[in-house]
């Protein structure tokens, strides 16, 4: 179901760019706007070097800054099939200088794809809108002339329309929640999105002026942003690494089975995804299911120790980080049941401890009879139904029961 | 001959003469509109400046400098420089006030030569907006603004301090390597007031604005993840009831011997983060092995050997640590290959291993732990020194030796407080005695 459904997403998406392309096709726009060869291979060039330089907002998915080159070539009114062409030659050179092992045919296929989607967006906002601004030239320079209608709508596309294209895709057949996923989506994409769209219409912008000199220097802006959003990205790659990394070490220890942190820490997201938990929750959710087992580092590893005393314990460690407050006390809920009347850590802290009683048990679970069994016990130990039928459903016990 | 104080005073002012002498000659022949909005053009990339990393702070008002310069003329650029008056009027308290004066000067000047420069380059290359020869003016006026810039810094630096110019002046090569940027971005924002409106620079704007959002979020990030290394750092530490703060002075003392000996900043970030994980291994040995007073058996010895390599596999998965793991996993390693859990000898030992690896037992050396008291500093280096060559490399000893002296290192003393040993007391006796008492000799140079 889950690979029908994004197969199915792309293909709509296909067929509408093919349309939007054709639409071009028969209206008059663009007729006038047809670039040099040189120019033309130079925006195949910079389609390459973007290729290899793609950005990303922390939580986001990885976005192609060449769409900022495809972008900026629909704006300044190449054809289709010309801007499909651009996007597949601009992805092939860069696979061709990372080298990659093998060809993902797909890939340049989506890029041709969303090359005269573009464009086919840009004809039709064009039609919808069609006024050109044209810009004073006080020191006797060519006014800048741009299609307003055609730059808004490939800027939406950009923004709103890629990103809620990568919620679909990506919902494996969680269709409950689907609105609110675009919405995260989008939330963990706008920063690029609007630095991507907004370079498309700058370079549409002085491209009457700086002709083939536009792609150096409108790319510039867009590549600052990269390096700060690098940066910010890798710290938060290394911070939530750095997270899972401490997860092993009460394993250390001999008190807890190896990589049980990292498997809980899993099992508890998919289980905050089947109950449609928001991204922020998510990733506390995450971190606290990861650091659970945390406080027995601080307390004798031979003496015997209850859920209550290692999550107590926890809890003051993860605190001292001053910037994991929510986690502290997901962690400390999880083995206090008092402190899960608190919304704001309660489910997340039912999450964590149904979650950590599952991978216990982990090696009998083979044997359907123990699933029942581990199913009872958690309907009452943890008391929370929702919790236990989204665990089970994500654990592919729920057919069976 | 003028004091110390008295030249930086004389130099101060100097500037500020000349500077008030360029705006006296710039303000009469300036668009007052056109200043206006250079003015705050500068007050607004000085109030959003921000930090590239601990050394670098990046702005964009030299591009607004090259942009005045390239629509107004020297004379506005000149002008512009007053626009960052509020700013450092604003941050006066965290300066001293005479370098409110000082910074707004050396804006004017450095706007002046560089806008006389461009000028000058245009004349004789007959550049024309925009052809190539046009881009190679702005590109060296780019490129002279820095300069320009840090020589009148770096004066300042030199007169203040007793460090020299030319060292005052070394960071100029990582701001002239930010000019193509600038560059970049100051003929884009020419052209777009030019052909469209001073409306559209905001399309250029949001992507700079992107950029500086990552940089500060950047940065409060690598504040949150100082915090949660260290938290758990402590709350490993609480184990060793010894070496309580100990990978936190490792790690701070690394830096420094990093900086003595010029290690490229990124290598020190790292070898920050690696020196104060590096004995994350010892979550993984028996506390009453780390807390044992007196000698140990050679199994209890066997197990405290593990914790580089267990340190090292619970890093293992942080991809940024993994230029830096090395430290964690040889920091018990010696040059002539006697050390542990590996043995392996000097080529596999990087520079910022041995640095780690010196600072570490001068380290232990220096604190008290559950079988002897502390260490002197003199002491501690003079071992050190003993065991340059086959243990240590003897160049990280020197520059640590150089390190101590100059911050006035002390030995830790009192970390761990009575109550908390449970009744055991801290044997009397120094690293010399124990190393004697001791028959293991190829291990006995390595504290624990």
């Amino acid at each position: 179901v889950t690979a029908r459904s994004g197969a199915f997403v792309r293909a709509t998406v296909a067929v509408l760019g093919v349309g939007l392309g054709l639409v071009w096709w028969t209206s008059a726009f663009g007729d006038d706007a047809t670039l040099g060869l040189v120019e033309l291979a130079l925006f195949v060039l910079a389609a390459a070097i973007t290729e290899l330089l793609p950005m990303r907002q922390p939580g986001g998915r990885v976005v192609p800054t060449s769409i900022a080159v495809i972008g900026a070539a629909a704006v300044l009114g190449l054809t289709p099939s010309v801007v499909a062409g651009v996007a597949a030659l601009g992805w092939l050179i860069a696979w061709l200088v990372s080298r990659p092992e093998t060809l993902d045919v797909r890939e340049v296929a989506m890029r041709a794809i969303g090359g005269w989607a573009l464009a086919g967006v840009a004809a039709v906002g064009a039609e919808l809108l069609p006024y050109r601004w044209v810009g004073d030239a006080p020191f006797g320079l060519v006014a800048a002339e741009l299609q307003v209608g055609a730059a808004m709508a490939v800027s939406l596309a950009i923004v709103i329309g890629l990103p809620t294209l990568d919620a679909l895709t990506r919902q494996e057949g969680r269709w409950r929640f689907v609105l609110r996923r675009i919405v995260e989506s989008i939330s963990v994409t706008w920063l690029v999105g609007v630095a991507v769209a907004s370079t498309t219409v700058l370079g549409a912008l002085v491209h009457p002026v700086l002709g083939e000199w536009t792609l150096p220097t409108m790319l510039i802006p867009l590549f600052a942003a990269r390096v700060g959003l690098d940066r910010f990205a890798s710290a938060s790659k290394a911070y939530e690494q750095t997270i899972r990394a401490m997860s092993r070490l009460p394993e250390q220890l001999g008190t807890v089975a190896a990589d049980h942190g990292v498997r809980v820490g899993e099992m508890a997201r998919d289980v905050g995804l089947e109950l449609g938990l928001d991204a922020a929750t998510l990733a506390d959710l995450e971190r606290a299911a990861y650091l659970h087992e945390l406080g027995r580092i601080k307390l004798e590893p031979d003496a015997p120790v209850t859920r209550r005393e290692f999550a107590t314990a926890g809890a003051a460690v993860i605190h001292e980080t001053a910037s994991l407050d929510r986690v502290a006390r997901i962690v400390e809920a999880h083995g206090v049941p008092e402190l899960q009347a608190d919304d704001d850590v309660g489910l997340p802290a039912r999450i964590v401890a149904a979650c950590c009683e599952v991978d216990r048990y982990a090696p009998d679970l083979a044997v359907e009879g123990q699933r029942h069994e581990v199913t009872v016990r958690l309907v009452r130990e943890i008391g929370d139904l929702e919790v236990v039928g989204a665990l089970t459903r994500v654990l592919g016990w729920a057919d069976e029961s | 001959v003028p004091t110390g104080r008295g030249r930086v005073i004389a130099y101060v002012a100097a500037v500020t003469m000349s500077a008030v002498g360029l705006l006296a000659w710039a303000i009469p022949r300036v668009d007052p509109v056109l200043a206006a909005i250079a003015c705050g053009a500068v007050l607004v990339s000085e109030a959003f400046a921000s930090r590239f990393r601990d050394d670098v702070d990046v702005s964009l008002t030299n591009v607004v400098m090259l942009v005045a310069i390239m629509v107004g003329g020297p004379e506005v650029a000149i002008v512009a420089a007053v626009g960052s008056l509020p700013m450092f009027l604003v941050r006066v308290h965290h300066m001293r006030a005479i370098r409110v004066p000082f910074n707004v000067s050396q804006f004017a000047i450095a706007a002046a030569i560089t806008g006389f420069v461009f000028v000058g380059l245009t004349n004789v290359l007959g550049a024309e907006f925009v052809g190539w020869t046009y881009l190679v003016a702005v590109g060296a006026a780019s490129v002279v603004y820095s300069l320009a810039n840090h020589a009148l810094v770096a004066a300042a630096v030199s007169l203040s301090t007793s460090e020299r110019f030319l060292a005052a002046f070394r960071s100029v090569g990582t701001s002239i390597a930010l000019q193509a940027p600038y560059v970049g971005i100051a003929v884009l924002a020419v052209v777009i007031i030019e052909t469209a409106s001073p409306w559209a620079l905001l399309f250029m704007a949001v992507p700079t604005l992107v950029a500086r959002y990552g940089l500060l979020a950047f940065q409060k990030l690598d504040e949150a993840y100082d915090r949660l290394v260290r938290s758990f750092v402590k709350a490993i530490e609480i184990k060793d009831l010894y070496t309580r703060g100990h990978s936190e002075r490792v790690a701070q003392l690394s830096v420094l011997v990093a900086e003595e000996l010029g290690v490229p900043y990124e290598e020190r970030r790292l070898t920050r983060y690696a020196a104060l994980l590096h004995d994350v291994g010892k979550i993984g040995v028996p506390g009453c092995i780390l807390n044992k007073p007196g000698p140990l058996t050679d199994d209890e010895f066997e197990e405290i050997k593990k914790h580089p390599t267990i340190g090292a596999d619970i890093l293992y998965d942080i991809d940024f640590l993994t230029p830096a793991i090395d430290i964690v996993r040889y920091h018990h390693e010696r040059l002539d290959g006697r050390g542990y859990p590996y043995g392996i000898s000097e080529e596999h030992l990087s520079e910022i291993v041995r640095i780690v690896t010196a600072v570490d037992a001068f380290d232990a050396m220096t604190s008290t732990r559950s079988y002897r008291r502390a260490l002197p500093v003199e002491d501690a280096i003079a071992e050190l020194r003993r065991c340059a060559g086959r243990q240590f490399d003897p160049r990280m000893v020197e520059a640590l030796a150089a390190v101590v002296e100059r911050v006035g290192w002390e030995p830790t003393i009192e970390f761990a407080s009575e109550e908390r040993l449970h009744g055991h007391t801290i044997p009397v006796g120094t690293f010399q005695e124990r190393v004697a008492s001791e028959a293991r000799t190829d291990t006995a140079e390595v504290p624990r």
